[in-house]
């Protein structure tokens, strides 16, 4: 790694790392995942939230797959068949279900539970930080005081997702009954398929990214809910491509799992209905022991590296 | 903490392989009938002994779960390989086997019934495909097929560019439709007959007579539910077929007055405005 300067004068960068001109940025983001990776290496209780949270959801998946069987259809069944229909309580096509339910399950248990563990996991990475050791029970006591502070945090993150996703997909199709046979040269059929999926993950980055430190804002920098909501902005806003690279880096090993997902119907017809199962537990390992991981510890080292005071 | 994970692992292996319920069944089924697809997507190129392992297959599940509904289908499904394979003598064989072992349910028999048809039909011999049939007609006349029949022959012999005997057929149905609405004229039997009827006249390009069979429905049934889909397939008889644009107004402004909130009633107030 060659040291240069930075043409904007602001300090000492390597080469190899993504970096900014913005006067704000302090510490370059290939030395928080230095930082991230060493703190795993030495501390491997730092995977307990996550690790809970992938056992939640995994417990939740096999029962939405257990769902159609005796005797959990006598319980799960009759939701499913009144919200959905009654085909879905059979073989295969209750697997076309799965990659629905469990995305719908994962936001509820995502306001619920995650976030009291995001709020622990913040504090562990915190005492990592401060070279002592990480203590889940300690850092889940803290989060249970600020609980309402996080579930607001995660809801409000939810919520704007939500009708994001839900104006993006009425928006294209009110465009198209309208008459219109194109949007920038893409019929219909495109954009409900890739595309819509594409605008959908660069709303996930994007909200995410707004709210990537208010968790830390909260639970470190003891700031107020709505406070800590501001300077997440704010420090977004200070730090927009090191943010986004944050969010969007541990992102790129899940696309292959939207692909398969994207793909459901195929994969039932022309491989067997059970990969989409494996993919659904893939995607658990992945969204909570690979992104969610990487995104919580980068963003609140990136918080602890560049705290002002 | 370990103990706790593996008993979790083993009850949800338990319970998700090793208990025989329809949902197992439903599996089983999937699996041979994977099979099945793959002959009948290429059934020339797939070897006899190909066909007998998947005929045998097919007549194992059957046997196994005699009592599932999916045991029938399974059996149909090795008549449908036989066909697809040109082995008409062992379908008809099949469905005959099918016909004798199901013969207290209509549903089956006509359906046992009508494949037998089809076999002949495949093989050009026509008044024997007529027979099986007009044979479904006279024994089974309100089972799904049964009901269907009478207007299949009618298109059979319009595809085989036969007029006059098409339009015999078509005669033929219109008459065992009318004598199936005229026992109980409010029944779902009736509204049904009412509805292949109208589809009847239509095959004969009789533009008066369906839309006379349409509005028979219109005031028989419109107490016992909504009769939009039926006003708005008049309203497009008077446009399209008979060229009455003002006529097809009234209808429309008909369902829109009477059924406000129709699924329907937005694409009439359209179609009123052109």
């Amino acid at each position: 790694m060659v040291p240069v300067l930075d043409k904007a004068g602001l300090g000492w960068y390597t080469s190899n790392t993504f970096v900014s001109k913005n006067k704000h940025m302090k510490t370059p983001l290939t030395t928080i995942y230095h930082q991230s990776i060493q703190a795993l290496k030495a501390q491997k209780k730092l995977l307990i939230p996550f690790a809970i949270f992938a056992g939640i959801e995994s417990i939740v998946l096999t029962l939405i797959f257990l769902a159609p069987r005796v005797p959990f259809n006598a319980v799960l069944g009759p939701p499913i068949k009144t919200f959905k229909g009654e085909m879905y309580l059979h073989y295969p096509v209750n697997f076309l279900l799965i990659p629905e339910a469990s995305s719908f399950f994962r936001t509820i248990i995502s306001v619920l539970i995650g976030s009291l563990l995001a709020g622990a996991a913040a504090l562990m990475i915190a005492q990592v930080f401060e070279k002592k050791a990480a203590a889940f029970g300690s850092a889940i006591a803290g989060s249970a005081k600020k609980y309402f502070q996080l579930f607001i945090i995660i809801l409000s993150t939810a919520v704007i997702l939500h009708y994001a996703y839900k104006g993006v997909t009425i928006g294209l199709a009110k465009y198209f009954i309208a008459g219109h046979k194109q949007l920038f040269g893409y019929t219909y059929s495109v954009w409900r398929g890739p595309l819509t999926i594409i605008i959908s993950i660069f709303i996930l980055l994007v909200v995410q990214a707004f709210f990537v430190y208010a968790v830390p804002f909260l639970m470190i920098g003891k700031e107020k809910l709505f406070k800590a909501i501001w300077r997440s902005f704010v420090l977004f806003s200070r730090n927009i491509w090191q943010t986004l690279l944050i969010v969007t880096l541990p992102f790129l090993v899940y696309i292959p799992v939207i692909i398969l997902q994207y793909k459901t119907a195929y994969l039932i017809d022309n491989v067997f209905p059970e990969l989409v199962l494996i993919v659904a537990y893939i995607e658990i390992l992945l969204s909570s022991l690979v992104v969610d991981l990487f995104v919580t510890m980068s963003a609140t080292l990136f918080y602890l590296n560049n705290k002002e005071g | 903490m370990k103990r706790i994970l593996y008993c979790l692992i083993l009850c949800a292996v338990f319970l998700s392989g090793c208990g025989r319920d329809q949902y197992s069944i439903e599996r089983d089924y999937w699996k041979v009938n994977r099979q099945a697809q793959f002959v009948l997507k290429n059934p020339v190129a797939t070897p006899p002994n190909e066909i007998q392992r998947v005929v045998s297959l097919l007549s194992n599940f059957a046997a196994g779960h005699e009592k599932n509904t999916l045991a029938v289908r399974a059996e149909f499904l090795i008549g449908r390989i036989y066909l697809a394979k040109g082995m008409y003598d062992q379908a008809r064989g099949q469905y005959n086997a099918i016909a004798s072992k199901y013969s207290k349910s209509a549903a089956v028999v006509s359906e046992a019934l009508f494949f037998t048809g089809s076999s002949y039909q495949l093989q050009n011999n026509e008044d024997a495909a007529i027979a099986q049939y007009r044979q479904i007609i006279d024994k089974y006349p309100l089972s799904p097929r049964g009901l269907q029949m009478p207007i299949y022959i009618a298109k059979y012999y319009s595809g085989s560019h036969e007029p006059v005997k098409m339009q015999e057929a078509y005669r033929a149905a219109i008459a065992h439709y009318e004598s199936l609405a005229q026992k109980d004229a409010k029944s779902a039997l009736a509204l049904r007959a009412c509805t292949l009827v109208a589809e009847c006249y239509a095959g004969l390009k009789d533009w008066h007579q369906a839309i006379a069979a349409l509005e028979t429905i219109v005031t028989n049934f419109k107490d016992r539910g909504a009769v939009d889909g039926v006003l708005l397939n008049i309203a497009v008889i008077y446009q399209r077929e008979l060229r009455d644009p003002p006529k097809a107004k009234e209808v429309l402004a008909r369902l829109i007055k009477d059924y406000p909130d129709s699924k329907y009633a937005n694409a009439a107030r359209e179609l009123l405005k052109k």
